[in-house]
C-alpha cells in the first residue's frame, strides 16, 4: 500500500500546455476519482503517475520514494487500460500471469496468485480462453485480474467501465468497489462519467482544462460546488442555472442589472456570503430535486411553461422554460403537469447555489 | 391502384436479378478461363515430364501413355537435387534473415522516439527504389573482395539485402495498426523492448510475417540475375540457373527438362497454398486497412 503525492507537476506537449504546476496528494488506500470532461487532462496525469507519460516540470512520489523518472515496471503499480489491452494471443490465465513469467516467478505461486484473483473476479472458468472469446465485461475483469495478480502498491484505472453497456456498467462498478474493498489498496481511477466517480470515490478530484477546480467528497462536490462548471459536471440531471443579481431582498432572477426580474429570497446561510454584494451579477443554481411542482407554503416559486416530460420510472423529470431559460424539475410519478401547461413549481431554497457570473466561483462563504 | 403499386416495384426487382445473374456467369467464366490460362501450361509441362520426346513433338497436347517416373528420377539425379538443396539453403537463411531484420526495423520505426524518423523511414523504404541490376558491378567486387563470390553466402547476403526494404514497407503498415495500449500494457507488466517485441508484437504480426516468407519464397526460388552472376560456380548453383544448365546439356531430352522444370516449381506451390490463407490476410490487413 502506499500513499501517492503529485507536487508542483507540470505537463507540456510542445509548446501546449496540458497540466500546469498540479498539487494532488492521495492518502494509503484511498479510492481517489479524476472526473472531468474529455480534454481536461485526467488521462494525462495517469499516465505520468504510472510512468508512461514524461513530466515536463515538478515531482511524484509514490509513498517515500520520488518516482518522478523511475521507468514503470519499477513504480509498483498495475494499470487497467480503456481498451483492456489483453494479449490476444495468449489465455485470459497467460495474460494474468505474464507479469508474473517475466519476474520468473516460480510456477506455484503464479499458479497461487492467479487462482485468489479469479476467485476474486468469479473467471476461473474463463482462464483457458483467449480475449477474442470474451465477452466485453469478461474481457474488463480479467483485465482486472492481470492488475491483482501483481499486489501492487497502487492500482491505476483509465476509464475502465467506458466500452461497456449501461447494465454491465453498473455490475463492473459493484465488482471494483468490491474488489477495493477486498484489496484495500491504494486506487486512482479516471473516468468522464460522473455516476461512477460519485458512487466510487472516497475523494472526488474535479478537473477542467488541465486545472483542478475542487478536491473533495462526493457528498462535498454535489451538495457544495465550488465552481459552476463542478455544479453542472457532478449530478444528473445537471444543475438548474439561472442568471440573476443580488439585492437587498435576495437574488432578483432574470434580472439585467435594473431589478425587474423575480425576486427569490436567501436563507440564512447564505445572507453573509451575499452580503455586501448588491448589485452584483450572479448566477442562481438549484438541482432539478430541489424544484417541486405547485406552490408550497414558505418557498419562492416560479411560473414555467411545460415543454418536454422524461419519465424516468421511480421519478419524472419536467423540462420547461422559465424566465427565458431552460430548467428541469424533479416530479414524483402522477404529479406531473401536463405538456404545454403553464405551471407553477416551487424551489426549496436551502439546496440554491449561488455563483459569482464573472469568475463562476461559489460565494458560499 | 392497389395492383399497380403491387406490380411496380416487381419490375426493376426482376431486371437487376436478370443482370445480377448475367454479371455473375459472365464474371464466374472469365474467372474460369483467367485459371486455365495460369494452370494448363504447368499441367502441361508436368505431363510432358511423363512422356519422351516422339510423344512431345508427335502429339503436344494428348496424355501420357504411361505414367513412368523415369523422367523424374533421371533429372533428379542428374543435378536437379543439388540445386534444390541450394536453393533450399538460400530460400531458407535468407527468407529467416530478411524477416527478422524487417520486423526488428519495423518495431524500431513504429514503436521507438527517435530524432528525424521520417527520414529514417524514408531511407529505409527508398531501398525498393534501388535496381538490382545497376548495382551488379560494385556488388561482385564487393563480394570478391569479401571472398564470398560464387558461394551461397553471397546470394544470401543479396537476397537479404534486396528484400528488406519492401518487407519492412509491409510490417511497418501492420504494426502501425497495432494497439498501442497493448505495448504500454507490456511496459506496466516490467517487459523490455526485446521482451514486448519478441513476445506480444511479433506473435501478432503473424499474418504480415507468413505473407513476407512466402514473397520472399517466390522471389529467392525463381531469382535469376543475382544466382547467375554470383553462384555459377558447381555446387553452389541454384535452381533457375541450374535448369539453364541441364537445358544446355540435355538440350535435346525435352522430357526430362520439362521433368526438371516440374520438380523445380512444385515447392513453391506447395508453399504457397498451405500459407494461402496468412498470406491473404496479412496483406489485407497490412495494406488495406
Amino acid at each position: 500500500m502506499a500513499s501517492v503525492t503529485v507536487n508542483q507537476v507540470t505537463k507540456r506537449f510542445g509548446a501546449v500546455g496540458v497540466l500546469e504546476k498540479l498539487d494532488l496528494s492521495v492518502a494509503d488506500g484511498e479510492f481517489v476519482v479524476l472526473v472531468g470532461p474529455s480534454g481536461c487532462g485526467k488521462t494525462t496525469l495517469l499516465r505520468m503517475i504510472a510512468g508512461l507519460e514524461p513530466v515536463t516540470d515538478g515531482e511524484i512520489r509514490i509513498g517515500e520514494r520520488d518516482v518522478t523518472w523511475a521507468a514503470p515496471k519499477d513504480r509498483d503499480i498495475a494499470m487497467v487500460f480503456q481498451s483492456y489491452a489483453l494479449y490476444p494471443h495468449m489465455t485470459a490465465a497467460e495474460n494474468m500471469s505474464f507479469c508474473l513469467r517475466l519476474n520468473k516467478t516460480p510456477k506455484p505461486e503464479v499458479e497461487s496468485q492467479i487462482g485468489r484473483a479469479a476467485r476474486m473476479l468469479k473467471i476461473e472458468q474463463l482462464l483457458g480462453r483467449k480475449p477474442r472469446e470474451l465477452s466485453g465485461g469478461q474481457r474488463q475483469r480479467v483485465a482486472m485480474g492481470r492488475a491483482i495478480v501483481r499486489r501492487p502498491a497502487l492500482y491505476l484505472f483509465d476509464e475502465p467501465l467506458s466500452n461497456l453497456d449501461a447494465q454491465l456498467r453498473t455490475s463492473m462498478r459493484t465488482e471494483i468497489k468490491r474488489m477495493h474493498l477486498a484489496e484495500k489498496q491504494t486506487v486512482i481511477y479516471v473516468t468522464h462519467d460522473q455516476i461512477e466517480a460519485m458512487t466510487l470515490a472516497d475523494r472526488i478530484v474535479a478537473m477542467n482544462k488541465g486545472e483542478i477546480q475542487q478536491i473533495g467528497s462526493p457528498d462535498d462536490l454535489y451538495n457544495r460546488p465550488a465552481s459552476l462548471f463542478v455544479a453542472s459536471f457532478i449530478g444528473s440531471p445537471a444543475m438548474n442555472f439561472l442568471p440573476g443579481t443580488v439585492t437587498g431582498g435576495g437574488i432578483s432572477l432574470g434580472a439585467t442589472g435594473n431589478g425587474a426580474g423575480q425576486v427569490v429570497p436567501v436563507p440564512q446561510a447564505w445572507q453573509s456570503a451575499l452580503a455586501g454584494h448588491e448589485g452584483r451579477r450572479v448566477v442562481f443554481g438549484i438541482r432539478p430535486e430541489a424544484v417541486t411542482y405547485g406552490e408550497r407554503a414558505g418557498w419562492p416559486s416560479l411560473q414555467m411553461t411545460v415543454g418536454v416530460i422524461e419519465p424516468c420510472g421511480a421519478e419524472v423529470y419536467v423540462i420547461g422554460e422559465v424566465l427565458g431559460t431552460e430548467m428541469t424539475a424533479r416530479c414524483a410519478p402522477g404529479q406531473v403537469p401536463a405538456l404545454g401547461e403553464v405551471a407553477r413549481f416551487s424551489l426549496n431554497i436551502d439546496q440554491m447555489h449561488v455563483f459569482d457570473a464573472e469568475s463562476g466561483r461559489s460565494l458560499r462563504a | 391502384m392497389t395492383k399497380l403499386s403491387a406490380i411496380r416495384p416487381l419490375r426493376p426487382a426482376s431486371r437487376m436479378n436478370v443482370w445480377a445473374v448475367i454479371s455473375k456467369t459472365f464474371l464466374h467464366a472469365f474467372l474460369i478461363c483467367l485459371g486455365i490460362v495460369v494452370i494448363y501450361p504447368l499441367i502441361w509441362m508436368a505431363l510432358n515430364g511423363f512422356k519422351n520426346n516422339a510423344q512431345i513433338f508427335g502429339n503436344p497436347f494428348a496424355l501420357p501413355i504411361g505414367w513412368s517416373w523415369a523422367n523424374y528420377v533421371q533429372a533428379w539425379n542428374q543435378g536437379v537435387r543439388d540445386y534444390v538443396s541450394v536453393s533450399l539453403l538460400v530460400t531458407v537463411a535468407s527468407g529467416l534473415c530478411t524477416v527478422l531484420v524487417s520486423a526488428w526495423t519495423a518495431f524500431g520505426l513504429t514503436r521507438t522516439k527517435m530524432p528525424a524518423k521520417p527520414l529514417v523511414v524514408g531511407f529505409v523504404l527508398g531501398g525498393l527504389m534501388l535496381s538490382p541490376t545497376v548495382a551488379v558491378i560494385p556488388l561482385v567486387r564487393m563480394m570478391q573482395a569479401l571472398g564470398l563470390y560464387n558461394t551461397y553466402w553471397a546470394l544470401i547476403i543479396l537476397y537479404t539485402a534486396f528484400r528488406v526494404p519492401f518487407s519492412t514497407f509491409l510490417i511497418r503498415a501492420y504494426m502501425l495498426d497495432l494497439s498501442r495500449d497493448l505495448d504500454e500494457a507490456a511496459v506496466m507488466d516490467g517487459a523490455s523492448e526485446g521482451q514486448i517485441f519478441w513476445r506480444i508484437t511479433l506473435p501478432l504480426c503473424r499474418p504480415i510475417v507468413v505473407s513476407c516468407v512466402i514473397l520472399h519464397v517466390l522471389f529467392a526460388w525463381n531469382e535469376y540475375l543475382f544466382a547467375m552472376i554470383f553462384s555459377s560456380g558447381v555446387g553452389a548453383q541454384t535452381l533457375p540457373v541450374g535448369l539453364t544448365s541441364i537445358m544446355a546439356t540435355h538440350g535435346t531430352n525435352y522430357a526430362e527438362v520439362f521433368a526438371a522444370m516440374t520438380i523445380s516449381a512444385l515447392p513453391i506451390v506447395i508453399v504457397f497454398f498451405a500459407a494461402q490463407r496468412y498470406f491473404i490476410r496479412g496483406l489485407s490487413d497490412g495494406i488495406g486497412k
